[in-house]
């Protein structure tokens, strides 16, 4: 069988230099698709019909001797909460699935689109983005490629076991409180949460709109700033989007961690890091020069003031269907959405007023360090069904509290890259790579080191697909 | 006799019109002192009034 690139930067590069057509691209990777995925329910839907028409169009661009995309004949996956034309947005809740199709691409997908990207399709994920494990009562759990017995992490879940599988080399996620990087470290791939307001959120289903962010998981950390690149950019339509100028990602990845201070986050990301989690932090510090440890302040009281604020948001969010289609709901969020309707006002604003402490205290830290370093889920890939897991002698409920070091980090909107490491026990535990606001650059330096060192590898097979 | 936020969920479930089975009702307290528990963790730290989310609002 014919060997195809995997990698986006791969898949370009063979694209634009006629080794294979985009066609071929497509084919493989729908066959690849349509393989895998009874086993691993990634995938809800697969647009076929849209992907080979979309290859198609790059390859006679490329015959017409068209200047050709930055992104020509990349394959990639939206979770579904992305709008794409003529699929229903389910943002995995069969509450959403007698809405119309979406009549409009979202504005990241149309980006993509924009770039050469081939869309193959959407994916699974938690109903509503609530949860840290796809599991899905109404769709079904998404298996973890590296285990299948094991959780995707969530809830971009669908996007993590794509990327890991091989399926497609870039997917796009959201991240409320961790849901880009939990996938990213049980599946071991890698992924970004860029800062808060950075990429258009327009055309998806929010979730805790305060705290939404969106953005792509890869296969590596050039495929990762790839992605990113062509997706930077304001957008009048998302009141939360910034006005900021392009900055270009992918030409600093060859600065590597020259001229950065580099510390380790101890403390809390020490006390619910398990063994492994520990293990990851430690390397990737060492490997990336740390030269200190250093203790955020309130860490414990930042994650219980974004755990408060996804509550009320997402509880008065969806309170009139609450309350008019109560059966329709994920048994798995229900009772927790009915909770965070109740909130009282004084609750949440005390919880957006420590936003702006806690905020003004880290940004203090990064007058002393360009990067920080923790690990991004506290163990690696738990049992799905597993409904405690084991932290020390700590025994929390697994759906809420594989988001523990990740959320007091997106509650400030902090941009975080997660690299992948492999402790031995053949599960990955991704670190999460954290920059001051506006710098993902430098977290996908750190990323890109990590990998070049061989530390961090999303360990997926190229060859006959 | 019951409690006070036993009290407060009973009467904004019925503000909020959402009718619950003994089994649901029991797990939305749950979560509901769970929250509470979040609640008094956050510290109150003063702010100056222009850090006040309210004045984030702009036309």
């Amino acid at each position: 069988m014919k060997n195809f690139p995997f990698t986006a930067t791969d898949c370009i590069a063979a694209f634009t230099s006629g080794e294979v057509s985009a066609h071929e691209i497509a084919s493989a990777t729908l066959a690849r698709i349509t393989q895998a995925n009874p086993a691993l329910n990634a995938f809800i839907d697969i647009s076929s019909e849209r992907a080979l028409a979309e290859a198609q169009a790059l390859d006679k661009a490329r015959k017409r001797g068209e200047k050709l995309a930055p992104l020509s004949a990349v394959p990639y996956a939206a979770k579904n909460l992305f709008d794409v034309k003529n699929i229903t947005t389910l943002a995995g809740a069969k509450l959403h699935a007698k809405n119309p199709p979406a009549r409009h691409d979202a504005k990241l997908v149309e980006k993509l689109h924009a770039a050469g990207g081939i869309l193959t399709g959407t994916l699974n994920m938690d109903a509503y983005a609530y949860g840290f494990t796809t599991e899905n009562t109404h769709y079904g759990a998404t298996h973890n490629p590296r285990d299948l017995t094991r959780s995707a992490g969530g809830s971009s879940g669908g996007t993590g076991a794509a990327v890991a599988a091989g399926l497609v080399p870039i997917g796009l996620g959201s991240d409320t409180n961790g849901s880009i990087r939990v996938p990213s470290s049980l599946c071991g791939v890698f992924g970004l949460k860029p800062t808060f307001g950075r990429l258009s959120r327009s055309g998806t289903l929010p979730f805790v709109a305060s705290l939404d962010h969106l953005g792509p998981l890869a296969t590596t950390a050039q495929d990762l700033a790839l992605a990113y690149d062509v997706m930077q950019g304001p957008d009048p339509n998302d009141h939360a989007c910034a006005q900021r100028i392009f900055q270009p990602a992918v030409a600093e990845l060859p600065l590597g961690i020259e001229g950065l201070r580099v510390a380790r986050l101890t403390g809390y990301f020490d006390e619910y890091a398990g063994a492994d989690a520990r293990w990851a932090s430690r390397t990737a510090a060492d490997a990336l020069q740390a030269v200190a440890e250093v203790e955020l302040p309130g860490v414990a009281q930042a994650r219980a003031a974004a755990y408060l604020i996804t509550a009320a948001e997402s509880g008065a969010l969806y309170l009139g269907d609450l309350r008019e289609n109560m059966e329709d709901f994920e048994p798995l969020s229900l009772e927790r959405l009915i909770a965070g309707s109740l909130v009282p006002a004084a609750w949440y604003q005390r919880a957006l007023r420590y936003r702006q402490v806690y905020l003004k205290r880290v940004l203090a830290l990064f007058e002393h360090y360009d990067l920080l370093i923790a690990p991004a889920t506290p163990i690696t890939a738990p049992l799905l069904g597993q409904t405690y897991i084991k932290i020390g002698v700590c025994e929390l409920p697994t759906r809420p509290n594989m988001g523990l070091l990740t959320q007091p980090i997106s509650f400030i909107g902090l941009p975080v890259a997660v690299a992948p490491l492999w402790p031995g026990n053949g599960l990955p535990m991704g670190v999460q790579l954290i920059a001051p606001p506006w710098r993902e650059d430098i977290c996908l330096r750190a990323a890109n080191t990590l990998e070049e060192l061989s530390l961090a590898s999303s360990r997926i097979k190229s060859g006959d697909k | 006799m019951k409690s006070d936020t036993t009290q407060y969920i009973d009467a904004a479930l019925a503000l909020h019109q959402l009718a619950l089975n003994d089994t649901r009702r029991a797990e939305v307290e749950k979560q509901f002192n769970l929250l509470q528990s979040m609640f008094v963790l956050i510290e109150t730290e003063p702010l100056p009034i222009e850090a006040e989310s309210a004045n984030t609002f702009r036309l």
